[in-house]
């Protein structure tokens, strides 16, 4: 085993202590994913073939201790469900435009 | 971090099975058709044991019918790639500027309209299979009490959350030999997620009960739309095979000249088969034409044969695979139709496949790969012809079937070397391994696995850590492991595999060592961390020494990277560091030492296991006491 089984339980996020209410990360989550759809179509695009799914972002972290550049600041995301609609709602009303 | 359970009564014990509540759990599969069938192979698993999930599903609109044509998933969401993208790539034809430059936050209207729905209540469990950039900030969006798969973190890095898709990212994505089927993977990290999550399951697993057993709804008279009068397409005895040509990519294609003289040698010879040729696009079409000429060159006409290239929809397809005895087919989706649909396989696997991965799942598929060199799979060459796909030929593909098909005669006590040399075929199989599938027992570890059935073969290094990091997977996060090299034979091992893992042995005491000295180091820093009043104010004294500690944790690091670049075959064991190194969860210095320190322990027993299997694979090979009695005189009157 493992750990303590943490590892197998995914990230766990607890409703009573959480607001994802943050417009600007949902937008930030919508504009990565707008931009990683797009670069994937064109690569599509360019060879036919789908590329191998890989996430190639693992940068060379090395010791992460005590360094803050790593995982130290990272809190869980976390919604409430009423907050994250009224988010979509407004960024469907107000974002919509031409590239 | 306590465990959420989801449906847990008031006392603490499971509710009675009528009261359950439903599961709501979300699935993302952007991948292409063969993905999807393994998540829905993993699904209806889950299904079968948790009937109260409700499962929705995401999918691309090309991909997205056969999940569409089945009754257990609950709502398929449809990824409209196309409306969402088009207006951007129509943007970049017009005015050609780099797409870095393109203001994306202007244009996620669109997307946010469609991600809605998703968000409008959380999800108890969401799943990413896709394992893709892209699907890792949808997944980031998501609401949900747990996610599986790739995500992103609030400061929008990425994040695999959990165990099994480390494992995915570190061993998988990375091309390591491994032997654990994608599907099997897929289906542990479900159930144990629901384990974990929900509680045991309600039904017991019936182990009777197919996967087919309704797997897709698709309408009855399907194969009605197939009409060819004058042909014997609706007798019952008669063996329907099909030939899906083509590949998921061309590189994975068999040779066209192969299909033609396969169709002619079973319709030979088979006079009591039907053959359906399947695919699409105009390199079938090619393909399917050239069988088509080669039957009636050799006067075999068309009678049994029927061409469906590009005529088949998804539930017609289906009917075709379900109704056939026998699926001929490279390394494409339909490989996984046809497991899920209980129908056989005969998986040519040429060109860069993975079948240990991704082959037919199941018991009795006959998977050919070949066994010599490709400059091109290797890497070495960027010429467009493999070279190894001439190294299955069709006589031996024949052989492959013919063998198989004939189990329920010989029973498998002729081997298939004696097979071959019935058919006057000995030494086809020079170039390739044929393997045969088999469901292995729980105590035996579980999923899939590939026999080989050729007898004179021996283990490759490379399958050999194959098995071993199979092994360690389930050491991980299982649990347990079956017995260490129970299924190696001792016939199965040659002089260099023996010289290979003694060079390696050397090697794996290091990686003990260096894991070791890393988890003893993060235990230090934690010990320090804890001592000192705050993580933000300390004393001089305090951070130097915790700076020494972790520069020392550096140093370490930068000799399990040495090892691993003295002997590649060890890499898993950076790649999993690696990435529990960027998922460690905490604020503090203490908490990340403890998770350091975890992850090391991982490593710990990893490299454990690699020493287990050493010894036993070397302790094989050596003498052992035959019984008898050896001072028996022999007729002559020596005394032996």
């Amino acid at each position: 085993m493992t750990t303590d089984g943490t590892l197998l339980q995914g990230e766990i996020t607890d409703f009573s202590k959480s607001k994802l209410g943050d417009q600007d990360l949902v937008e930030h989550l919508l504009t990565g994913f707008m931009r990683a759809l797009v670069e994937e179509q064109l690569v599509d695009n360019r060879r036919e073939a789908r590329p191998t799914p890989a996430l190639d972002t693992i940068e060379p972290l090395g010791n992460p201790l005590p360094s803050t550049q790593t995982t130290q600041t990272i809190k869980p995301v976390s919604a409430t469900p009423a907050s994250a609609k009224r988010n979509f709602k407004c960024i469907q009303g107000g974002r919509e435009g031409n590239a | 971090m306590s465990i959420v359970q989801l449906s847990p009564s008031q006392d603490g014990t499971r509710e009675e099975p009528t009261a359950s509540p439903r599961v709501r759990i979300l699935v993302i599969q952007l991948s292409r058709l063969g993905d999807t069938l393994q998540s829905l192979m993993a699904l209806r698993a889950a299904k079968q044991l948790y009937p109260q999930l409700e499962i929705h599903f995401v999918a691309r609109e090309k991909f997205a019918d056969a999940a569409r044509n089945t009754e257990w998933i609950d709502q398929v969401h449809v990824l409209p790639t196309g409306a969402l993208v088009e207006p951007v790539l129509k943007f970049l034809k017009e005015n050609p500027v780099d797409p870095q430059h393109i203001d994306y936050r202007s244009i996620i209207g669109n997307a946010a309209s469609w991600i809605a729905p998703l968000v409008d209540q959380p999800w108890q469990l969401v799943f990413n299979w896709t394992y893709s950039d892209t699907s890792s900030w949808l997944t980031g969006i998501l609401p949900s009490v747990a996610k599986f798969g790739f995500t992103r973190k609030v400061d929008l890095n990425a994040a695999t959350p959990d165990g099994w898709s480390h494992y995915i990212q570190a061993v998988l994505q990375q091309q390591s030999p491994q032997n654990i089927h994608l599907t099997d993977i897929l289906t542990t990290q479900l159930l144990t997620a629901l384990q974990l999550h929900v509680g045991d399951p309600e039904n017991e697993a019936n182990g009777r009960e197919s996967l087919a057993t309704k797997f897709f709804n698709l309408p009855k008279d399907c194969l009605e739309t197939i009409r060819e009068e004058g042909r014997h397409w609706k007798d019952p005895s008669r063996k329907w095979i099909s030939f899906q040509l083509g590949a998921g990519h061309p590189a994975k294609s068999w040779n066209r000249e192969s299909w033609a003289r396969l169709a002619c040698r079973i319709l030979t010879r088979h006079s009591d088969c039907n053959l359906i040729l399947l695919g699409g696009g105009e390199a079938d079409r090619a393909t399917a034409s050239l069988i088509l000429d080669e039957l009636r060159h050799n006067g075999l006409e068309d009678r049994s044969v029927l061409s469906l290239i590009d005529q088949t929809d998804f539930p017609l397809w289906a009917s075709i695979i379900g109704r056939s005895q026998w699926v001929f087919s490279g390394d494409t989706s339909v490989v996984h139709l046809a497991s899920v649909l209980g129908t056989r396989v005969v998986n040519i696997s040429v060109g860069p496949v993975r079948y240990q991965e991704t082959g037919p799942y199941g018991n009795g598929h006959l998977v050919l790969q070949p066994d010599v060199t490709c400059s091109v799979c290797a890497g070495v060459t960027q010429e467009s012809e493999h070279s190894c796909r001439n190294a299955i030929t069709h006589e031996l593909v024949y052989a492959t079937w013919s063998y198989g098909a004939s189990e329920w005669a010989h029973r498998r006590e002729i081997s298939f070397e004696e097979h071959l040399e019935h058919l006057g075929l000995s030494g086809v199989d020079a170039t390739a391994r044929v393997f045969r599938s088999r469901i292995r027992l729980t105590d035996e570890g579980g999923g899939v696995s590939y026999e080989p059935i050729q007898k004179t073969r021996k283990l490759r290094f490379e399958d050999w850590s194959a098995r071993v990091t199979g092994h360690v997977a389930r050491a991980w996060y299982c649990g347990w492991t079956p017995q260490v090299a129970m299924e190696t034979d001792r016939n199965l091992l040659s002089s260099e595999l023996l010289r290979d893992l003694r060079k390696v042995s050397e090697s794996v005491d290091v990686l003990l060592k260096i894991s070791e000295e890393g988890r003893r180091t993060s235990q230090q820093i934690q010990r320090e961390a804890m001592r000192t009043k705050s993580s933000k104010v300390m004393r001089i004294e305090d951070k130097t020494r915790i700076q020494e500690l972790a520069l020392k944790l550096s140093e370490i690091d930068k000799l399990l990277e040495r090892l691993v670049r003295a002997q590649p075959c060890l890499s898993p064991f950076l790649s999993i560091q690696r990435v529990m190194m960027h998922n460690l969860v905490g604020n503090e210095v203490d908490e990340l030492g403890k998770q350091s320190s975890l992850v090391w322990d991982q490593l710990v027993t990893g490299s454990r296991i690699w020493r287990e299997w050493i010894e036993a694979t070397l302790s094989l090979t050596r003498p052992r006491a035959v019984k008898g009695n050896f001072h028996e005189k022999r007729p002559d009157g020596i005394q032996v």
